[in-house]
């Protein structure tokens, strides 16, 4: 026995040799994500794994719900706390485990057979054999370099996780925000229905309506009464929908919202480039490529080896019969392939691939279209606010004004005078929506680029103020976006 | 409006909707009227009394190989109605109604009219005996006069009395938009009166805002004029004590309107037919003038003073005003204004006791439209409108110009005393 060990080890050890030793920390991996999210969003992502960092995140998670959160602030509350992209990060993790697993060696397998003979001479026949597959010490450095690809692409997939939920999370802010706008304005409403009830109600006293009109008049309260309602339900529908996605619990501050939408850029965004931009800047169109390699990788080992799918297991045996003598040698174990020669297994692979390249295709159709759907939307949406705050908005202050000249002469009532001043607030509302599905559009554009689209920074300077226009009446909330 | 588009589009050349139109053409051709006060009127043969057609004018004549020559020009006008309104209206001789023509029974006369108007046009006569092919209906008796064309009607006048004069021709939107005139026939050497006044009455629908009557419309009128004029634009009657006054009233709106005169009555001499035989006279102080007639009242104004004479349709009485508001009288608004007020700064209540609030307030309206009631009397606001005017009756005079507010002797004014329950 002492003398076999030694033996079998030598025989292992150039294998052993090249199983070179990956280490299964994704530190690395991580930073590559982490370094392709910043580039892209400007924000920092952080892997809670119980280190210094996760206090770190903790507080500035706290520090930014502290003040009234912005679009960006409210992606990098996210980017630090929202659990399920915690669960994401450890995708990196196990495409690590992966990466050391495809670098490691198959074991050796040593046996060893003792046999007693039932003629003389009647000794042991002891038999030994160490035996390791000598086909991987060929494939190994492709399986590696196949395992690094997927866990560039487990990165990557990582990376696009990150952006659609920033992209989410711009959404669901814009919807808080808009929704806290929308609410004082449909609050308005009511205060206005409520007053022509009131003044309903004064006439009925007075005998000057009858109770068909006064309860036309109540009911139309009523329903705007409803409509507030709602509202308060939508906001604690989309406030909620946020909470989830920046991972809040009620033991972090309660966060606010900044009162205003952004403001508008003055100018279309341009087109050009966006569209060459995305196909170079999208994770998982890049993703999509690496894993395209990974098949080409992975069916080019298979090709290879077609033909020993079990593969070839190279040995030493060593045997000491019962009359003591001893017989060694090599061994050598190979399936012979008669009936399945792999063909399946590369058909399999080629399917495989052929289908991820047709994937990847129709993804570059997908992301053109995306892009140019979005911006077209962007661009549509842009001008329709613009057209609500410079024209509709000023028509609406005058109209109120106009219609105040008439009641003064006796030419309109009071009803008149304060539908004018609804339809004001109904111009309002439709502004304010329109103000957010321009954001809610460019984030889903900035989601179709992979990548944050700057604003900038004059967007402010060309704003002009609709009612600084002579108004009989100040809109109930500046409108300067 | 049902304007001949035709000759519309031939005149200005261009695809012109009515209101640009009337900016165009009105700048050029339309004389404001209105503005200025009674002109003087024509001295006639000394037979008769010249008719005084206040805010208006009488049409001055040239004889010519024993025919008296007046010369129509049909155009559209710029009226004043009163201070701060300015309507596009049609008109003659750059006024409706268009100058008041006055003639003698027996005479002969020639009229000229002129079409210078964006459409054809004729004149009737109204009530005046013509040969048939002088009486104006367009198509039936003559050709419609086109634009630019001139047109002589000539005839004998073989009767006295208050006439009138309009086209016969797009009559809805001529007579909508002022074209009329009175056509006066002094009989020869008749029992002469000191004063002599005419009045057309008409009522318009001048939406609030605008400046252009709308001829479409049939009964919501909002404008309701003598002489196209409204009150406080209306010039008044003066007159001296115990003077013989006539006042000739004729009306082509759609609707009658009794006339209504204060401190006195008077008689009903003539209808549009003709001279009444005194026996058949009929004192009244409320005389309805029927569309499409005259009226002719005489009376001795033998009771001094400022009195209101008016259309007795309240409404008619006053300036636009809509007929579709809430009805708020008797209404506790104070609450509810306070509330409206925080919604639309400067709001204020109205109608809760009464409307009559309206004249005294100084409030900002639609541009061009006049406040409901208004006018401004010695002893406080006089709250009318529209159809309204005074006559003012005193014991002397220097002139016929405006004296001022009748100075009451003491005693003679109606006042507060202290409650008697």
């Amino acid at each position: 026995m002492a003398m076999i060990f030694p033996r079998l080890l030598a025989l292992s050890l150039p294998a052993l040799a090249l199983a070179g030793c990956a280490s299964v920390d994704p530190s690395a991996s991580f930073g590559n994500a982490q370094g392709t999210i910043r580039d892209r969003t400007g924000h920092r992502v952080e892997w809670s794994r119980g280190t210094q960092e996760d206090r770190q995140a903790e507080q500035a998670v706290r520090d930014l719900l502290s003040r009234p959160l912005t679009a960006d602030a409210a992606v990098q509350v996210a980017l630090l706390g929202n659990p399920s992209l915690q669960a994401t990060f450890e995708e990196i993790g196990i495409s690590q485990a992966d990466f050391v697993q495809a670098g490691l060696l198959t074991n050796p397998s040593f046996s060893a057979i003792v046999r007693f003979p039932n003629v003389s001479p009647l000794g042991a026949d002891q038999e030994f054999s160490v035996t390791g597959d000598f086909l991987q010490l060929f494939i190994l450095p492709l399986r590696k370099k196949m395992a690094a690809l997927q866990l560039e692409a487990t990165e990557l997939e990582v990376g696009n996780e990150v952006l659609s939920l920033a992209a989410e999370v711009k959404e669901a802010f814009y919807a808080v925000q808009a929704d806290e706008q929308l609410q004082t304005r449909l609050e308005l409403v009511n205060d206005i229905d409520k007053t022509a009830a009131e003044l309903a109600e004064k006439q009925h006293e007075a005998g000057n309506i009858n109770d068909l009109d006064l309860v036309n008049q109540k009911s139309v309260y009523t329903e705007s009464q409803a409509d507030v309602t709602q509202t308060r339900i939508d906001l604690v529908r989309d406030r909620e929908k946020l909470n989830r996605l920046l991972g809040w619990t009620e033991e972090l501050p309660r966060w606010t919202v900044s009162p205003q939408l952004p403001a508008i850029p003055a100018d279309p965004l341009s087109a050009a480039d966006l569209e060459k931009r995305a196909l170079v800047q999208r994770l998982d169109v890049a993703a999509a490529r690496k894993r395209i390699e990974a098949l080409q990788k992975s069916l080019g080992i298979t090709e290879g080896t077609r033909l020993f799918p079990g593969g070839i297991d190279i040995g030493v045996d060593t045997e000491k019969n019962p009359d003591r003598s001893r017989v060694t040698g090599p061994s050598i174990d190979v399936e012979l392939p008669i009936f399945d020669q792999g063909q399946a297994r590369v058909a399999t692979l080629q399917a495989q691939l052929r289908q991820a390249q047709d994937r990847l295709a129709a993804l570059a159709i997908d992301v053109r279209s995306e892009i140019r759907e979005n911006r077209e939307i962007l661009e549509g949406r842009r001008q329709l606010a613009d057209t609500y705050r410079q024209t509709l908005l000023p028509q609406r202050v005058s109209i109120l004004k106009l219609s105040q000249e008439q009641y003064n002469f006796m030419l309109k009532g009071s009803y008149d005078l304060l539908l004018a001043k609804q339809q004001e607030i109904g111009a309002e509302r439709a502004y304010i929506q329109t103000w957010r599905d321009y954001w809610t559009a460019r984030a889903e554009l900035e989601k179709a680029v992979g990548g944050f689209l700057p604003v900038p920074a004059a967007a402010e300077a060309k704003q002009t103020d609709p009612v600084a226009a002579a108004s009989a009446a100040p809109a109930p909330m500046n409108m300067k976006p | 409006m049902s304007l001949s588009r035709r000759q519309l589009l031939a005149r200005t050349g261009i695809a012109a909707a009515g209101t640009a139109f009337f900016g165009r053409v009105q700048s050029a051709l339309a004389a404001i009227s209105g503005t200025a006060d009674t002109p003087g009127t024509v001295a006639g043969d000394g037979s008769y009394t010249p008719v005084v057609t206040p805010n208006g004018s009488t049409l001055p004549w040239v004889m010519k190989d024993g025919v008296k020559e007046f010369h129509l020009v049909a155009e559209p006008v710029k009226r004043e109605f009163a201070p701060g309104m300015m309507v596009n209206c049609w008109g003659y001789n750059g006024s409706t109604p268009g100058p008041t023509i006055e003639a003698v029974e027996g005479d002969r006369v020639r009229i000229l009219v002129t079409n210078k108007l964006p459409e054809s046009t004729s004149v009737h006569w109204h009530g005046i005996l013509t040969p048939n092919g002088m009486d104006g209906v367009g198509g039936l008796t003559q050709k419609h006069i086109e634009p630019d064309e001139t047109y002589a009607y000539e005839f004998t006048l073989r009767q006295h009395g208050t006439y009138m004069y309009h086209p016969h021709s797009d009559e809805m939107v001529q007579m909508a938009l002022g074209m009329m005139g009175f056509f006066i026939i002094h009989p020869k050497g008749g029992p002469k009166v000191d004063r002599d006044f005419a009045i057309f009455l008409m009522e318009w629908a001048v939406n609030p805002g605008t400046f252009t009557p709308n001829p479409s419309i049939m009964t919501d009128f909002n404008n309701f004029t003598f002489n196209s004029r409204v009150y406080p634009g209306t010039a008044p009657l003066i007159v001296k004590l115990n003077q013989k006054v006539r006042v000739r009233i004729a009306n082509l709106s759609m609707d009658n309107h009794p006339i209504h005169i204060h401190g006195h009555r008077w008689w009903v001499t003539e209808t549009d037919g003709g001279q009444i035989p005194k026996s058949a006279w009929w004192p009244e102080t409320s005389v309805d003038v029927a569309p499409g007639t005259t009226r002719t009242m005489e009376f001795v104004a033998d009771n001094p003073g400022d009195w209101a004479l008016h259309c007795h349709k309240t409404h008619h009485a006053m300036n636009a005003m809509s007929h579709d508001i809430p009805n708020l009288l008797g209404v506790d608004q104070d609450a509810v204004t306070k509330k409206i007020k925080k919604l639309v700064p400067g709001y204020m209540d109205m109608g809760s006791d009464g409307m009559g609030d309206m004249a005294e307030m100084q409030m900002k309206g639609p541009k061009n439209t006049l406040p409901m009631m208004t006018g401004t009397g010695p002893f406080g606001p006089i709250e009318m409108g529209g159809m309204f005017t005074v006559l003012k009756v005193r014991e002397s005079l220097a002139s016929y110009d405006d004296p001022g507010w009748y100075q009451h002797p003491a005693g003679t004014v109606a006042q507060a005393v202290k409650s008697v329950s």
